[in-house]
């Protein structure tokens, strides 16, 4: 038995978890959030009439709510599974003992699951805390907690397969939200060809989706299709994970990590050549880097989308996540939603620039060098941008076509270009705000692990800020993401003019100072940098 | 060329350098010495500027490292005892990025690293990525960035570990030939016997506080004055060494394992030569006499008490 569930590495995973003050602090700030969103609730009961139903609302977007923090948490989770020993080398000490590859497998991917089940699990009581007031059912409950545990299984198995494969744990992750976010998104072909009609596919491996139509029919005529196959799926995975396990040692995976390393050569020939690159050594070495890890995640994310959008626009499929309503916020909300995704790249991506060059011990000898804090930050934000950028102008691109071809229907009267314009400016902000917030994150961790770490909680508290405050964000502000905020049928906030927004100014004011801070901080961080030693 | 005053540095609960004065001249192969955590470490990041000192405080080539740390910078090459590399580098590259983040430009960028290259004997690996080196070689290549903005000054922290007898040689070589160009070098090691072959003067450290400094010379006159001798005599040892015990230079006579007379001189004696007379004198013929021979190693366990902090 021993043998088969990688006893040992699941107990010393599951220990490492659990000595982490960190983790306490991620269930905490999920703990914390979801309280205060569920005091909002019981505090904006009308009457005892509308209770029910509000609360039922609730039941569900409490399950939401939960389901995209822990679609934040679980790919990171699982990402460094095997990345973690790799870089300490103790993934060739772990084959060698008598654990056997099916152990370390499981073993690897159990410690992950367990954990994000216990973090969904301890969010378990407020949602029963629903029934006594009624409106969401006993067994309602149930099935929605099974469906935030496949999403966590799929995640998991994906990730622990994903961290075999690649070298950096960032990148892992990155590529595993990338890869689950379409996955996830899916569309279903109603409107499609009639060959296509009905097919629905990917409701099988879409917790999501079942969980949408539960939302939108009420109903549970779906639940069941992802019952079934995302375990097919996650053990798929798994069994991938332990066909390629010895490859790691013999030649085949390094082929993967020769096949980085020559597309970054390729890249790299380009720098070469060019005297100018030499003049930001840093931005240099950073893009250098450009098409080898990073690039992946961009391959993979532009793969995902050509194929995505494509079928989308090929067959006539509408993504299901958004039902069968038709406007230009229901349009946009996916893309906005990737455009989010990419500002937590950014953060991640960021958070890692000053702690990994800490970690690494190559930071006292840049130090010694006449680079300029000025120099250094500006060079790592020219390659984080060069990294991110592109992912995030897709999503812009597609607003724009969006919002000047067809014919949005805006719930009063807008002119689409105007809200274009405003679009792209407040994610021009909104990316730089993350983007600075990563750098402050990196600023004050020694460890990249750690700095993401730290991103995470941070990003964790603040989604669910913006989510509870839709009016203080700009970006959900918007793109009518307020779909997802408990107070979208009271209020109707997809009026972008309302309230909301005049309160969306002086926080976007106060976003851009903060955002000059961070970089006044760092620089000066960077200029008198000054070993403590504590 | 470096001068500390009063150099001290006080961790939360532990003063890992205290008052730490040392002198060291231009052209000087200074060796930095201690046990572990002794503070070398530490006495060299703050010369680097990238720890603050408590109090105190050192110039390099008169400036100051409060307040000059770039002027500091410009003039000092610094290897770390522990220092990362960029993975997915060449090594040429590598070279190349800290050339460039040196301010270095165009040919002479190219030129540079090729030098130094040859200078570590690296040139074979160029084109090879900066993790597929031996640590050894990751060593040597750490050598290399060093050099390549010409500094004055070297601070080396243990730039010897994990290098091969022939590769220890070869940078003492290349060490010592840096020095003729007219740098000043500071070297911490734990290798006692490579430091004793390269360096003229040395520092003893141990708890932060300086147990000596000077010239290697004096340090090694200073314990090879307290007189050890070795001495084989024709008769019984034991009766000898009984017999000599007695003389009022004497401060302990014994025999050895492999049945010679051990005879510790008082450094009250004017020299060693009254201890072959007197024995001769009690009827001792001596057969050989050889006084012990003096290394950094003993100079090195004679000055500290081995109290690792
Ligand atoms: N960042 C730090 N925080 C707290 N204490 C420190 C720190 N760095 C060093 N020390 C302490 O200061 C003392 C001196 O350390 P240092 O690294 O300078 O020793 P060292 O002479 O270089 O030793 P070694 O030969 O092992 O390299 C040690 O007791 C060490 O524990
Ligand atoms: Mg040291």
């Amino acid at each position: 038995m021993d043998r088969f569930l990688g006893t040992a590495l699941l107990e010393k995973d599951l220990v490492f978890y659990c000595v982490r003050k960190r983790y306490y602090a991620i269930l905490g700030a999920m703990l914390g959030a979801l309280f205060l969103a569920f005091v909002i609730h019981v505090v904006s009961f009308g009457d005892l009439a509308s209770a029910t139903e509000t609360i039922r609302q609730f039941g569900f977007s409490f399950f939401a709510y939960q389901a995209a923090l822990l679609f934040l948490l679980g790919p990171f989770f699982s990402a460094n599974a095997f990345i973690s020993e790799k870089e300490r080398n103790c993934l060739g000490l772990l084959y060698l003992t008598s654990m056997g590859k099916v152990g370390i497998v499981v073993g690897k991917f159990l410690s992950r699951f367990i954990l994000l089940e216990l973090f969904a699990a301890a969010c378990l009581p407020m949602a029963v805390a629903c029934l006594f007031i009624g409106g969401i059912s006993p067994r309602e409950i149930f099935i929605l907690f099974i469906l935030v545990s496949l999403m966590n299984l799929l995640a998991c198995a994906l990730g622990t397969l994903l961290s075999l494969v690649l070298y950096r744990t960032l990148v892992a992750a990155m590529v595993t939200y990338i890869v689950l976010a379409f996955l996830f998104a899916g569309f279903d072909l109603k409107q499609g060809t009639a060959f296509w009609q009905g097919s629905q596919w990917n409701l099988w491996i879409n917790p999501i989706n079942a969980f949408n139509q539960m939302n939108i029919d009420r109903t549970f005529t779906e639940y069941w299709k992802p019952m079934i196959g995302v375990p097919v799926a996650s053990l798929m995975l798994l069994l991938v994970s332990y066909i390629i396990l010895p490859y790691y040692f013999g030649e085949g995976l390094s082929s993967v990590k020769r096949g980085l390393l020559w597309l970054q050569e390729k890249t790299a020939r380009k720098y070469r050549r060019a005297e100018g690159v030499w003049d930001d050594p840093i931005y240099w070495k950073y893009s250098r880097g450009f098409l080898g890890q990073t690039g992946v995640v961009i391959f993979v994310f532009l793969i995902s989308a050509i194929v995505y959008v494509g079928l989308l626009y090929l067959i006539g499929g509408r993504t299901s996540l958004l039902g069968d309503k038709k406007s230009f916020f229901d349009e946009i909300v996916l893309l906005s939603l990737s455009l989010y995704g990419v500002f937590l790249l950014t953060t991640l991506l960021a958070s890692t620039v000053l702690a990994g060059e800490k970690e690494n011990g190559t930071l006292p000898l840049l130090l010694v060098t006449p680079i300029t804090g000025r120099q250094f930050i500006i060079g790592k934000v020219k390659g984080i941008i060069r990294t991110s950028g592109p992912v995030a102008l897709l999503p812009i691109i597609h607003v724009i076509i969006l919002a000047v071809r067809h014919d949005p229907q805006f719930k009063k009267p807008v002119i689409p270009f105007g809200y274009a314009v405003l679009f792209i400016l407040l994610a021009v902000i909104a990316y730089f705000f993350f983007l600075g917030q990563g750098l402050y994150i990196s600023l004050r961790q020694d460890s990249a692990r750690r700095a993401t770490m730290i991103s995470l909680v941070v990003i964790v508290i603040e989604n669910i800020f913006f989510f509870l405050f839709p009016g203080l964000n700009p970006i959900l502000l918007t793109t009518g993401l307020q779909k997802f905020s408990i107070h979208m049928e009271q209020s109707g906030s997809n009026d972008w003019l309302g309230p909301g927004s005049i309160l969306a100014i002086p926080f976007l004011c106060l976003e851009v100072l903060v955002l000059c801070l961070f970089y006044f901080e760092s620089v000066k961080w960077f200029n008198t940098f000054i070993d403590r030693g504590d | 060329m470096i001068e500390t005053k009063n150099l001290t540095k006080v961790f939360k609960n532990i003063t890992a350098v205290k008052n730490l004065n040392i002198s060291i001249d231009e052209g000087d192969i200074y060796g930095f010495i201690g046990p572990n955590g002794a503070g070398k470490t530490t006495t060299i990041k703050m010369l680097a500027t990238l720890m603050r000192p408590t109090s105190g405080t050192a110039f390099l080539g008169g400036h100051n490292i409060n307040g000059e740390s770039r002027q500091v910078r410009r003039l000092i090459g610094y290897m770390p005892d522990f220092f990362g590399v960029y993975e997915d580098m060449k090594v040429s590259e590598y070279l190349e990025f800290f050339a460039a983040a040196y301010r270095i430009r165009g040919p002479a960028r190219r030129r540079i690293v090729k030098d130094v290259l040859a200078l570590t004997d690296l040139e074979y690996k160029r084109n090879e990525l900066v993790q597929a080196l031996s640590r050894g070689m990751q060593q040597r290549l750490g050598l290399a960035r060093v050099l390549i903005h010409d500094p004055k000054v070297l601070l080396l922290d243990e730039p010897a570990s994990g290098l091969d007898p022939r590769a220890r040689i070869e940078i003492r070589e290349l060490l010592k030939e840096l020095q003729r160009m007219g740098k000043t070098i500071l070297i911490s090691s734990h290798i006692l016997s490579e430091l004793g072959e390269m360096c003229n003067s040395i520092g003893i450290i141990e708890q932060g506080k300086l147990v000596f400094s000077g010239d290697l010379e004096t340090v090694m006159e200073e314990v090879r004055g307290k007189g050890l001798l070795f001495i084989r005599v024709d008769g019984d040892c034991t009766e000898a060494a009984d017999a000599i015990c007695n003389h009022r230079f004497v401060t302990k006579a014994e025999v050895t394992e492999n049945g010679e007379l051990f005879v510790q001189v008082s450094s009250k004696a004017p020299n060693l030569s009254f201890v072959s007379e007197a024995l001769v004198e009690m009827g001792f013929p001596i057969l050989a006499m050889k006084e012990e021979e003096v290394d950094l190693e003993d100079v090195f366990m004679r000055l500290t008490k081995g109290v690792v902090s």
